[in-house]
């Protein structure tokens, strides 16, 4: 089977990749304006100082030939050696600071996700087996609005709305309701498999994930409509029908999967936006995750970290577009035909 | 003469065989925001058991509307505004689309132009042909594979079984044509539809898929509508042929008749243009102009515009379907003023505005519509299935 190959083949492709990013990732933040050993030290403009400054670069090995600097730094990074942070809290490995940020973003990017597929897909799949009707146009509409609103503003929105929901929502307390939680803050993962863990957090998580899903929900919901009003008008659905398959077979047999395959770059694209859009919905939740730890990395010249983060983030993205492969020659028979091209 | 040469099943509409298929009088219309087209405008034909009726007429004349207004597949903004299709002497038009699904695939199966798109491309060919079986066959597992696989042979695609297991990607668009053949075979109809299915092969491709489907017919006693726009293929696969223009079958008669002696004009200028039939032209004969849409019902010839014989009443009366000659068995039947050919013009204007005197002397089914403005026209002695 060519699938299998295909496969293979992209993710033998996207070692380059990977090593090109983090080259570049490189270049970037050694030939950059940055200078970490200015940043631990201050600026060097005492005698005394000048001394502790040209010692701590010498500490810092930004002394060395520059290819030197690099090999080390590309057989760090690939061997997951990634060092210690530098400014941020120094002495702390990165790797420690990684584990302690990345579960809230996980957490939150992965119900953004979810809550976006679970309402944006059917929504968009209901409005284009209903075309030109008045739910259709009230979906489309509000998708299209949905879409518009820049992420920073809704978070604003959705945070007084839920911070005082009894003002807003006739009484109903969301705080309150089911089980105490605030609607800010970084979550604690430490009872998560108890029930209540579980119901707190991911009430806490929820206005965040509507807001950084918001964008991708959008999307689906538009273009699911579009892909499932072009499937119902194909020759193979009219094939399908003059053959006697009764109209819900038609829908959940012919049409959903074939409409699923224009969906999968949206869904997975949106895996991407959210590691960008996350910083700014970490910092009006309070929530802090890699975004804000990324923010900070860069602020502060905390080059370690920086790359280390860098690294991880391309990572995730060559892992996502392997990930969104592994979909496609699911979906579609079709991908992994072309033989022999690389 | 034309009796003489006419194949044995093209007479049967003079037996006593009831027709499979009887369409009177349909009439399709679409309604969009500007306006209305009538793309099947109040058309009869009749299919017999085991028959081919070619359906021939240029892009837009409203020959795969019919196809798909005979299986109940108009889509919105489409609605059969009138007539009837009648399957075995049930009638079909206002069936809901549960009752209609009993006769797809079972009764009547289609196949359609475009093979390369009427796969479905995330199934396996041999899914979607056990699902047809499925539904109407009630087999399923093994035995199901075992139908499809014979099926799949049947429409001569070597190594079946495991050819069930392809996607239609990889199948050439001969092989989807077969494979779609052998879905529409799959429930054993007694009606197949080929709305232009050569079409968008290549010519040694065409010419195999037709051999198939002779072959299959013989076999299965399978009656056939077969539409195109290439008189070439209608020559070599039809038994009896409907010339359609603007929405109207225009002519029809059994095919030798037909290609020797066309009386329509429109049906001689199709046949002059067919390149190669009149070696001697310097040029190749065309029909000037462009099928007109029909945005209401007809009042006129639609093709008086074009005609090269057009009379003066062609622009005010719609001719009705008429004999050949006064008195002829029925068989040869064309709407055109010209006609009766042995009646004077005043009589023939008379006889098509009144659409009267014309069918009591002889055994044709009916006169064609255009009958709006004439409510009292209730006079059709021969017809067999009138409600």
């Amino acid at each position: 089977m060519s699938r299998l190959g295909y496969l293979l083949r992209r993710i033998l492709l996207a070692i380059p990749v990977v090593i090109f990013g983090t080259s570049l990732t490189f270049l970037i933040i050694r030939l950059g304006p940055i200078d970490p050993a200015a940043a631990i030290v201050g600026s060097p403009d005492t005698p005394s100082a000048q001394a502790q400054y040209e010692e701590t670069r010498e500490q810092l090995g930004l002394t060395q030939p520059l290819w030197e600097q690099y090999i080390e730094f590309m057989t760090d990074l690939l061997l997951f050696n990634l060092g210690q942070s530098w400014v941020l809290s120094p002495g702390a490995g990165t790797y420690d600071l990684i584990l302690t940020y990345a579960p809230r973003t996980l957490w939150l990017g992965f119900w953004s996700i979810l809550i976006a597929v679970c309402l944006g897909i059917p929504l968009g799949f209901y409005a284009g087996l209903n075309p030109n009707t008045r739910a259709d146009y009230l979906v489309s509409f509000g998708g299209i609005v949905w879409r518009a609103m820049p992420n920073f503003w809704l978070a604003i929105i959705l945070l007084a709305l839920f911070a005082q929901s009894q003002q807003y929502f006739f009484g109903f307390n969301w705080s309150g309701f089911l089980v105490e939680s605030e609607v800010t803050g970084a979550y604690d993962f430490s009872d998560i498999t108890t029930w209540d863990g579980f119901v707190r957090e991911f009430k806490r998580v929820f206005p965040a994930a509507l807001v950084l899903g918001s964008a991708s929900m959008g999307n689906e919901v538009r273009i699911g409509r579009t892909a499932v009003l072009e499937t119902i008008n194909s020759n193979y659905v009219e094939t399908a029908k003059a053959k006697g398959v009764s109209a819900k077979k038609i829908v959940w047999k012919h049409v959903f999967r074939n409409a699923l395959i224009p969906l999968v770059p949206v869904i997975t694209s949106e895996a991407f936006l959210l590691i960008g859009g996350a910083v700014l919905v970490e910092v009006v939740f309070g929530i802090n995750g890699l975004g804000y730890l990324f923010f900070q990395a860069v602020i502060n010249g905390d080059l370690p970290l920086v790359a280390s983060l860098m690294y991880v983030f391309i990572l995730v993205l060559v892992g996502v577009n392997i990930l969104q492969d592994v979909l496609y020659t699911i979906i579609d028979p079709r991908v992994g035909l072309e033989e022999g091209g690389a | 003469m034309s009796d003489a040469m006419a194949a044995p099943r093209a007479k049967r509409a003079d037996d006593d065989i009831e027709p499979l298929l009887a369409v009177e009088e349909l009439r399709t219309v679409f309604y969009t925001d500007k306006e209305e087209i009538h793309a099947v405008d109040g058309i009869d034909f009749e299919v017999y058991p085991g028959e081919t009726l070619g359906i021939v007429g240029e892009s837009g004349s409203g020959k795969s509307v019919t196809a798909r207004s005979i299986m109940g597949l108009i889509k919105s903004p489409g609605h059969i505004v009138g007539g009837s299709v009648r399957y075995r002497g049930e009638n079909l038009v206002g069936k809901s689309d549960a009752e209609l699904r009993a006769y797809r695939g079972s009764d009547i199966a289609m196949i359609f132009q475009d093979p390369m798109t009427s796969l479905n491309p995330v199934y396996t060919v041999g899914n979607q042909i056990k699902e047809a079986l499925e539904l109407h066959q009630d087999l399923s597992g093994s035995e199901a594979t075992d139908e499809a696989a014979e099926l799949l042979e049947s429409v001569n695609i070597p190594d079946a079984r495991r050819r069930l297991k392809s996607y239609p990607h990889e199948f050439s668009g001969g092989m989807r044509q077969r494979a779609l053949i052998a879905m529409a075979l799959a429930c054993d109809p007694d009606l197949l539809i080929c709305d232009e299915p050569t079409t968008a092969l290549d010519v040694t491709t065409q010419a195999q898929i037709l051999d198939l489907l002779e072959e299959i017919q013989r076999e299965r006693d399978l009656a056939m509508i077969f539409i195109t726009h290439d008189m070439g293929v209608i020559a070599e696969i039809a038994d009896r042929v409907a010339v359609m223009y603007a929405g109207e079958i225009i002519e029809r008669a059994p095919v030798e008749p037909l290609f020797a002696d066309p009386k329509h004009p429109y049906t001689r200028g199709l046949l002059e243009s067919i390149p190669g039939r009149n070696p001697h032209a310097a040029r190749l004969h065309t029909i000037e102009g462009n099928v007109p849409t029909a945005t209401g019902p007809a009042r006129s010839c639609r093709f008086a515009p074009r005609c090269p014989k057009a009379l003066g009443g062609c622009e005010r009366i719609r001719p009705a379907a008429v004999p050949v000659n006064e008195g002829d068995d029925g068989n040869h039947v064309v709407s055109c003023l010209l006609y009766p050919e042995n009646r004077s013009e005043e009589w023939r204007l008379d006889a098509h505005e009144s659409q009267e005197t014309i069918d009591d002397a002889n055994n044709e089914p009916r006169t064609d519509g255009g009958h709006e403005n004439e409510p009292a026209d209730g006079d059709k002695p021969t017809e067999v299935t009138d409600e």
